[in-house]
């Protein structure tokens, strides 16, 4: 039997997911989280051997769960998103999700994604398997690193350099930097083209 | 608006270079905005791109006063030792602070062959000078930021349409899936409605996926396609040192689909200038009326080879198939007066 814990916020979302796992004779579905500190007790509890998780939780990315969730228990971890989205399918992968499945695909697809994770392996559509390929060509010096990655998402939030420097506790020239080699990265010419770009590729 | 001062105040002081860097505020990196008259040693484009110099520390470290416009000996123009002297005999220039009531803005430098002392008139000139530009530089920068305001709805209303319809979506398409499931092998025509609707379902998801994707990765974000090519000017000129402007003559409101792919197009074709034009200068030029719209690159170079053999490397393929794709035609030619020019034209819908 293949234990599940599904982490999705949108209530009727979720009872889609476990109805339709619970389809499959071989899966039981021993818990459901709707944000990432319910989550992460549950995890902690139940010991699962799968968690399908969403990216979009209220309290915390669900990237930067993936980690510490497939840490604690070694339980394999299906990414089940909205969003593709080059940076951010490599981003879960890298962090350590086996499969990246995008809503919208036949839930056969999930339930078999959920399978091959029990199983420790993975599954990637040709959709999410042809944007990784992309990332994988980016040259390194196009590559977005973590800090820069963080400062992003703070100028999302349409923030100034000021405050982005209070936040991360660093000086604002140093964040002047960051946003200066951002704008190189991402061949953007300014931090509103920079956003909309990191969209696109899923970085944000 | 920035290189007719420049002809102007030239004219009044004989100073007949000058060039403007402005201050990229949110990267505090200066950008070559305009220029007049550079001697052959500051057009080659290496010089240009935006490398520190004299001037722009002493402006960094606030030395560099509007109400002292100071002369300073220029490393951008000091002769490299064994090297034909390109700089057209300049070896300084003056250069004067442009700043609003609050922010730095950029730089605006004026020297000529003939440099002599500025007096004290001229330099109250120049001064003026600087601080009605500064304001009028700042009064274009606010017009950028509701640009950016308008990007900021467009990101909102990505997240609204993520939150909503695509989830709900998402959830009804999960529910067909499992009641579907559970009438295998009997009720045919129920399976059936349920599978129409689930296609249905899908097709509404994977749209409002799209939807939610071109509203975030606007290329244009949320500007006007002379805005977004101005923009594109600016960073294409700072990073190639080939000096890019725009010319939008009452610029027609577009659908946002054309305004996408006319972008799309002007950015390929600065590609190529950039890679094989060897050119100095590009024109972008944006034109049109109530029945169609018209864009034209031109460039100085070197004059590129048309020929079948080369239609691929210079991407002509991808240019004219979007040109196409919005019914319009699309032109490669080589000007009789030198250099290379590509010309699109769409249709308007009446």
């Amino acid at each position: 039997m293949i234990r599940v814990v599904v982490v999705d916020d949108h209530p009727i979302v979720r009872d889609g997911i476990v109805a339709n796992l619970a389809d499959a004779e071989e899966i039981r579905v021993v818990g459901t989280a709707a944000d990432a500190a319910t989550a992460t007790d549950l995890i902690a509890r139940e010991r699962p051997d799968v968690i399908v998780l969403d990216l979009e939780l209220p309290d915390r990315s669900g990237l930067d769960v993936i980690a510490s969730f497939t840490a604690a228990n070694n339980a394999g971890i299906v990414v089940f998103t909205a969003y593709g989205g080059e940076e951010r399918i490599a981003a879960a992968l890298e962090r350590g999700a086996r499969s990246y499945v995008l809503k919208g695909t036949p839930s056969d697809e999930l339930i078999a994604a959920t399978r091959a994770a029990a199983a420790g392996e993975s599954r990637l559509s040709p959709e999410v398997a042809t944007a990784l390929a992309g990332v994988m060509r980016l040259p390194r010096r196009l590559r977005v690193t973590e800090r820069e990655r963080e400062i992003l998402a703070l100028l999302a939030q349409g923030l100034a350099n000021k405050t982005i420097a209070t936040r991360l506790d660093i000086t604002e020239r140093t964040v002047k930097f960051h946003v200066g080699e951002l704008l190189d990265r991402l061949g953007a010419t300014n931090r509103a083209q920079a956003v909309a770009i990191a969209q696109a590729r899923g970085l944000l | 608006m920035l290189e007719r001062v420049l002809e102007i105040v030239g004219r009044r002081l004989e100073l007949d270079t000058g060039w403007v860097w402005l201050l990229d505020a949110d990267s505090d990196r200066f950008y070559l905005a305009a220029s007049l008259n550079l001697p052959p040693l500051l057009r080659r484009p290496v010089e240009m791109t935006a490398e520190p110099c004299w001037c722009m520390e002493s402006f960094a470290s606030g030395a560099l006063r509007g109400n002292n416009v100071d002369v300073v000996a220029c490393s951008r123009l000091r002769s490299v030792p064994g090297v034909p002297d390109l700089s057209g005999g300049i070896r300084y220039h003056a250069s004067v602070a442009l700043r609003s009531a609050e922010h730095r803005l950029g730089i605006m430098n004026l020297t000529g062959p003939a440099w002599r002392p500025l007096s004290e008139r001229d330099l109250q000139l120049l001064e003026t000078v600087g601080a009605i530009v500064g304001l009028a530089i700042e009064r274009a920068t606010l017009a950028d930021a509701a640009g950016a305001a308008r990007s900021d709805e467009r990101t909102r209303l990505a997240r609204e349409l993520h939150d909503t319809l695509a989830q709900d979506l998402t959830a009804v398409g999960l529910h067909i899936e499992h009641a579907a499931r559970h009438l295998e092998g009997q009720h045919d025509e129920a399976r059936r409605a349920l599978g129409t609707a689930l296609a249905v379902t899908r097709r509404s998801v994977a749209n409002a996926r799209d939807s939610i994707g071109a509203l975030r990765g606007d290329p244009l974000a949320g500007k006007t396609l002379s805005a977004a090519l101005a923009s594109l000017a600016h960073q294409f000129t700072s990073e190639s040192g080939i000096r890019a402007s725009v010319e939008a003559a009452s610029a027609p409101v577009l659908p946002h689909s054309v305004d996408v792919e006319l972008y799309r197009i002007v950015n390929e074709a600065l590609s190529n200038v950039r890679r094989h034009s060897d050119a100095q200068r590009v024109r972008i030029r944006l034109a049109g009326d109530a029945h169609a719209v018209h864009v034209c690159v031109s460039d100085d170079g070197i004059g590129l080879d048309a020929s079948a053999a080369h239609a691929e490397r210079y991407g002509l393929v991808g240019m004219r198939e979007r040109a196409q794709r919005l019914g319009g035609s699309f032109a490669f030619s080589v000007p009789p007066e030198g250099g290379t020019a590509i010309d699109v034209t769409v249709p308007l819908p009446p």
